[in-house]
């Protein structure tokens, strides 16, 4: 009785979850569908066409390099940050770490027009290292939670056995810290990696004309008075398939590997 | 293998003086304790020996080199925690040659003297084991090779063996003392385990609220305790309170009781002024028959611990002796009177 609804409740989760993907393949693999059947009318690849004759490829490109910049160097800030608050005494701890969320408490629409003046002055508008900035200022609170979550994991005579042992403080971070904080690190650039990718107002509002990522591509068929659902799948595809394929890394790699070792304290 | 030189070390926690230490030298190749009850700064004297914390006065010298303002990784020493604290996302092997990396030797150099120590510490078969799949006492045992292995000038010990069990401990003790003799090394080691502190130092210091009360070699510190808190703290204690009634010899008194006893005694480490008590350790004092020679007294209880007997003698109207003999050495029941010899006493500072 109990397996059967605990599986019962798995599909329904499952379809909850994948009813609208399902829809999104459907959408983007269909040359003529009226979405009144549960199945398209006619398979084939016309969106796709459609939408990599209207630049796809340069929308690509421009949200998987931004992406990776953008987890770089969230990483980078992270590290140091999340290893003094993580595993020091600091008196504003707590301060300190709500200040790094304040980011996502700010509407986007907020933060947003405040930027544009500032970016319309500097000219930074529609410039690309601009928007990697931009998009660290919601993925680096993720990124820094996370890696600090692991740090602070970490049994501190561990690093004070490195010193003793004779490693600087540098070489404790690199050869200690660093491999023990590897699954924060990686689930950190997963939430980054993924809110970079979908990230759509700022980059809406103070990427254009130039930065058109992938979200923002997809605003063309979904925006204003009239709804093209086969392109927009068809760009769906391209955020919904590599966000899926991380999944699947980090369930088959950082499980076992790191966790079991990762000096939890007891 | 150095020497260390503390000179009036002080580290405040707020307005609490965590440790205090006036003036302490630890010698070549000594095996050295740091004794005393939970908080009394055992642990705080360490780390700054380590250089994982700093003191707000006064100098370490390591032979003759003023390190105080030196990180830990210059002071070539090393530590064994009392969690362990081996690294997890490294085996066995790794672990052990940590030290050695740092020291930039060559990975043949590092081959042979990481087996060496595992083979030392007969862990040689779990070189490749991840450290969660060892246990405790393997655990610990790697800790002291990873310590040992970079040949540091001084290894420092906290408390290393108390998060093992009981039978273990003793086990693993007898080995470091094993090794210690063998390694030769110089070792400073924080334990509040009067026995482990008996069995393994060379000299023993009692500590209590951060300050040294006491430095001497295991037997100094027990038979000729400086006071009555390090009386109790190592071994069992009888106190009788009185006066010295007059000198015999140049360390020899008699004391005399509240109660009007006359006992001789040591004279100790008091001096004129000092408020007196006298100490008699519970296995220094002999029961015979009633008929015999000596003080008299009453048998007030009795306990059996299985291969002894615990009693408690009354000799006076303010005083009982605390003694033990084996159970086949019956000298007869509560209430009655038998004959008390005190093969040893020494008058102590209350
Ligand atoms: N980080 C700290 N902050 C504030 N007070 C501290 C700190 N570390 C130690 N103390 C205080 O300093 C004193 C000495 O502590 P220490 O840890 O040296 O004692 P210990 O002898 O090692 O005790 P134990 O046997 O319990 O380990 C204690 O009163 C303790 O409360
Ligand atoms: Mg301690």
């Amino acid at each position: 009785m109990k397996r059967i609804s605990t599986s019962l409740v798995s599909i329904i989760i499952v379809l909850i979850i994948f009813f609208p993907v399902f829809v999104i393949f459907e959408w983007a693999f269909s040359t003529i569908w009226y979405g009144t059947s549960l199945f398209p009318t006619q398979l084939g690849f016309r969106s796709f066409v459609q939408v990599i004759q209207a630049g796809l490829g340069k929308s690509l490109i421009l949200s998987f390099t931004i992406a990776p910049l953008v987890v770089l160097f969230s990483a980078i800030i992270s590290i140091p940050a999340a290893y003094i608050i993580g595993t020091k005494d600091i008196k504003s701890k707590r301060l300190i770490e709500n200040l790094f969320l304040i980011p996502l408490i700010v509407p986007p629409i907020v933060s947003g027009i405040g930027i544009l003046s500032i970016y319309t002055q500097l000219g930074l508008i529609g410039n690309y290292m601009a928007i990697v900035l931009v998009h660290m200022i919601g993925a680096t609170p993720y990124m820094f939670r996370s890696v600090e979550a692991s740090f602070e994991s970490i049994d501190p005579s561990i690093e004070e056995a490195a010193r003793v042992l004779g490693a600087t403080r540098l070489r404790t971070i690199l050869k200690i810290y660093l491999p023990l904080v590897t699954p924060g690190l990686l689930s950190g650039s997963v939430f980054a990696f993924s809110w970079s990718l979908n990230e759509f107002l700022l980059t809406l509002l103070l990427g254009l004309p130039n930065i058109v990522t992938l979200p923002v591509f997809l605003y063309r068929y979904v925006g204003g008075y009239y709804i093209s659902p086969g392109p927009a799948s068809a760009i769906s595809v391209f955020l919904i398939v590599p966000s899926l394929f991380i999944v699947y890394l980090m369930e088959k790699y950082i499980k076992s590997e790191y966790v079991a070792g990762a000096g939890i304290k007891g | 293998m150095s020497t260390i030189l503390i000179k009036n070390l002080k580290k405040y926690y707020g307005k609490v003086l965590a440790s205090s230490i006036e003036a302490l030298e630890i010698k070549d190749g000594e095996f050295f304790t740091l004794l005393g009850p939970s908080g009394c700064g055992k642990t705080t004297t360490l780390r700054m020996i380590a250089g994982l914390i700093s003191p707000d006065e006064g100098k370490i010298l390591i032979d003759g080199k003023d390190i105080t303002n030196f990180p830990p990784e210059r002071r070539n020493l090393t530590m064994v925690f009392q969690n362990f604290a081996l690294f997890p996302h490294m085996n066995v092997f790794d672990n052990v040659a940590f030290g050695l990396r740092m020291r930039h030797m060559t990975e043949k150099e590092i081959n042979i003297r990481v087996m060496e120590m595992l083979k030392m510490l007969r862990i040689e078969e779990l070189a490749n084991r991840r450290i969660e799949q060892i246990s405790g006492g393997q655990q610990q045992r790697v800790g002291v090779a990873r310590a040992i292995a970079p040949h540091p000038s001084v290894v420092l010990f906290d408390e290393p063996l108390s998060n093992l069990d009981a039978k273990l401990r003793e086990e693993v003790r007898y080995e470091l003392k094993e090794l210690q003799r063998k390694v030769n090394i110089t070792a400073v080691y924080v334990t509040h385990d009067q026995a482990e502190a008996m069995t393994l130092s060379d000299r023993i210091a009692i500590m209590q609220a951060g300050i040294i009360i006491q430095i001497g070699n295991p037997k100094e510190v027990y038979f000729t305790p400086a006071n009555a808190f390090v009386a109790s703290f190592i071994g069992g204690t009888n106190f009788i309170d009185g006066d010295v009634e007059k000198e015999i010899s140049q360390d020899r008194v008699l004391f005399r009781s509240n109660d009007g006893l006359l006992i001789e005694a040591r004279k100790g480490m008091i001096n004129n002024y000092d408020s007196k008590v006298l100490l008699v350790r519970p296995e220094a004092v002999e029961l015979r028959r009633s008929s015999e020679n000596g003080i008299k007294g009453t048998i007030e209880s009795k306990l059996y611990l299985g291969g002894s007997l615990e009693y408690r003698i009354r000799i006076g109207k303010n005083s009982t002796l605390k003694t033990f003999s084996p159970s086949v050495n019956d000298v007869g029941d509560v209430n009655s009177n038998v004959t008390v010899v005190i093969k040893d006493a020494v008058v102590i500072k209350r």
